[in-house]
């Protein structure tokens, strides 16, 4: 028993992790001939193994959670500022005279909120025009959603009359249901449809939807594609865009590609200094060494290239240096 | 990488970002707390549905009270703190209100292969988990954030507020204890 009396600081620092490789072999042979330090390691073990069990949740099961949390806290800022359109007038106290200066202000300034209330109000039902029972959205595209809900109400509609079919043109992910009070269920989900336009080349919502498609979370193959149509309609919000990518997308082919299509562009002075930030920064040797041959086929200052390589301090420098050399005895 | 950490927020900074309504600081934050908190709450439930509920319910907790944060305090350690106090919660009230769970055993189909491991495996899980419950709130939350988020006992100690020593003297403490239930319902077994 003594023993275990010394070893307990032993076995309180391998609990902890701190416990150093030489104290490790005294406290095993120790633990080979007592059963209750022996259990303890094993506890300890097991709970590592228990840890290591826990299940990991995806990245999209968090995003819905983030959006359900936001739409609650919307709403309950929305409930707030709401409840804070009677307070002025209650706060002043119902003995103060008609005629109080501070009266007047206070009932100037609920009628003001009350008018831009009722305006805001006005404006989110005529948005809405669902019938009730339908569903309010939380997402704070209020009319957007709203009739993106009463689309889906109608599809909801017509495929009650079919028997073992379900024929909708949304597809839903992310869903979640709760319960509430009243009969009624909260429900969370993320919805899709496919939409297919012509629209001319320089339309603005060719220009939008093209700007998302480089920055949003699609899949590689589709951020590509978009690319490869940006290309050809480099504008402003594009370029700006497509430097993002270069700087920012997890994918170094995505990287590679928004790096071609922009050393076209190299005459730029905002394009050359992303150029150069991607020569100093990017995590990759490959695409610093393409930066680097698009810098010097566009005969940036070989000092500058090389001041930027300096900076850097990244694997990968040496072969930048000996790139940079073989430019500058060719000039 | 480090350029990418200068252009990170700090949690002040995003803190007071969210005091003045800013939901995509809000939101910043959730991400960088959000398995922290999942994981207190999956270590004192055991379930993770109930850790992700717990976790939402964690979140509206820390925007509504975000103002009593003391500056100068880690919002980590303040953040875990409330996670732990939200998990507790919920395990009382489900005490209070129970429910059925699905048995994932009950599941199995007599033809189907033997499923020793499995059933072993869940039943130290489960033992785990019930002894887990013997311990106080304090020393249950160390055992947590030791064994489920991988805390050092320095970073325990700043979620604990108190000294490393102490902190591994709790977790010492709580396995002992752990030991001694888990012995204890062995040695009831018929």
């Amino acid at each position: 028993m003594s023993d275990c009396v010394r070893f307990e600081p032993t076995i309180q620092a391998y609990i902890a992790g701190d416990l150093h490789d030489t104290e490790l072999g005294p406290l095993l042979a120790h633990c080979r001939n007592c059963k209750d330090c022996r259990q303890l390691l094993e506890l300890h073990r097991d709970l590592v193994g228990l840890a290591s069990r826990a299940p990991e949740p995806h990245g999209a099961d968090f995003d819905a959670l983030h959006a359900r949390v936001l739409g609650e806290v919307d709403r309950q800022a929305r409930s707030s500022r709401s409840d804070r359109v009677e307070s002025p007038a209650r706060a002043i106290p119902w003995y103060l005279p008609a005629g109080n200066f501070t009266r007047a202000v206070a009932a100037l300034a609920a009628a003001v909120l009350l008018f831009v209330v009722g305006l805001s109000t006005g404006r989110v039902l005529s948005e809405r025009g669902v019938r009730p029972g339908n569903g309010s959205a939380t997402n704070g595209n209020g009319g957007v959603t709203n009739r993106l809900i009463k689309a889906i109400n109608a599809d909801a509609t017509s495929n009650l009359e079919l028997a073992d079919v379900e024929d909708s043109r949304f597809t839903y992910s992310n869903v979640s249901f709760r319960r509430l009070d009243g009969d009624r269920v909260g429900l969370d989900f993320d919805v899709t449809t496919h939409v297919q336009l012509v629209e001319p080349v320089r339309s603005e919502i060719v220009g939008e939807i093209l700007v998302h498609s480089l920055l949003n979370p699609s899949t590689t193959g589709a951020r590509l594609k978009a690319m490869s149509y940006a290309a050809g309609a480099i504008e402003p919000k594009v370029q700006e865009a497509l430097i993002f990518a270069m700087r920012r997308d997890e994918s170094l082919a995505v990287r590679i590609k928004a790096l071609t299509i922009l050393s076209d562009q190299l005459v730029d002075p905002d394009v050359e200094r992303a150029v150069l930030v991607t020569l100093r920064d990017d995590e990759s040797v490959q695409m610093r060494l393409l930066a680097l041959d698009y810098l010097a086929a566009q005969s940036v200052d070989g000092d500058r290239i090389r001041e930027t390589i300096e900076r850097s301090e990244r694997p990968g420098d040496e072969a930048l240096m000996v790139r940079l050399a073989e430019y500058e005895n060719q000039l | 990488m480090s350029r990418e950490k200068d252009l990170e927020f700090s949690d002040r900074e995003l803190a007071s970002e969210v005091r003045s309504d800013s939901s995509v600081a809000f939101e910043q934050l959730m991400r960088r707390y959000e398995r922290l908190v999942y994981r207190v709450a999956y270590g004192f439930t055991g379930n993770d549905e109930h850790a992700m509920d717990i976790t939402q319910e964690t979140f509206l907790k820390v925007h509504a009270r975000l103002d009593s944060w003391r500056r100068e305090g880690d919002l980590k350690n303040w953040i875990a703190r409330i996670a732990a106090n939200e998990a507790m919660n919920w395990n009382r009230s489900l005490r209070r209100h129970p429910t059925c769970e699905l048995d994932e055993a009950a599941f199995l189909q007599p033809d189907d292969p033997p499923q020793e491991d499995f059933l072993l495996e869940r039943e130290t899980h489960d033992a785990l988990q019930r002894s887990l419950s013997s311990l106080n709130p304090r020393h249950r939350l160390a055992v947590v954030l030791r064994y489920f988020r991988g805390m050092s006992t320095r970073e325990i100690s700043g979620v604990l507020e108190c000294s490393e020593g102490t902190t591994r003297n709790i977790l010492f403490r709580s396995l002992r204890r752990l030991r001694s239930v888990m012995t204890d319902s062995e040695e009831a077994l018929p």
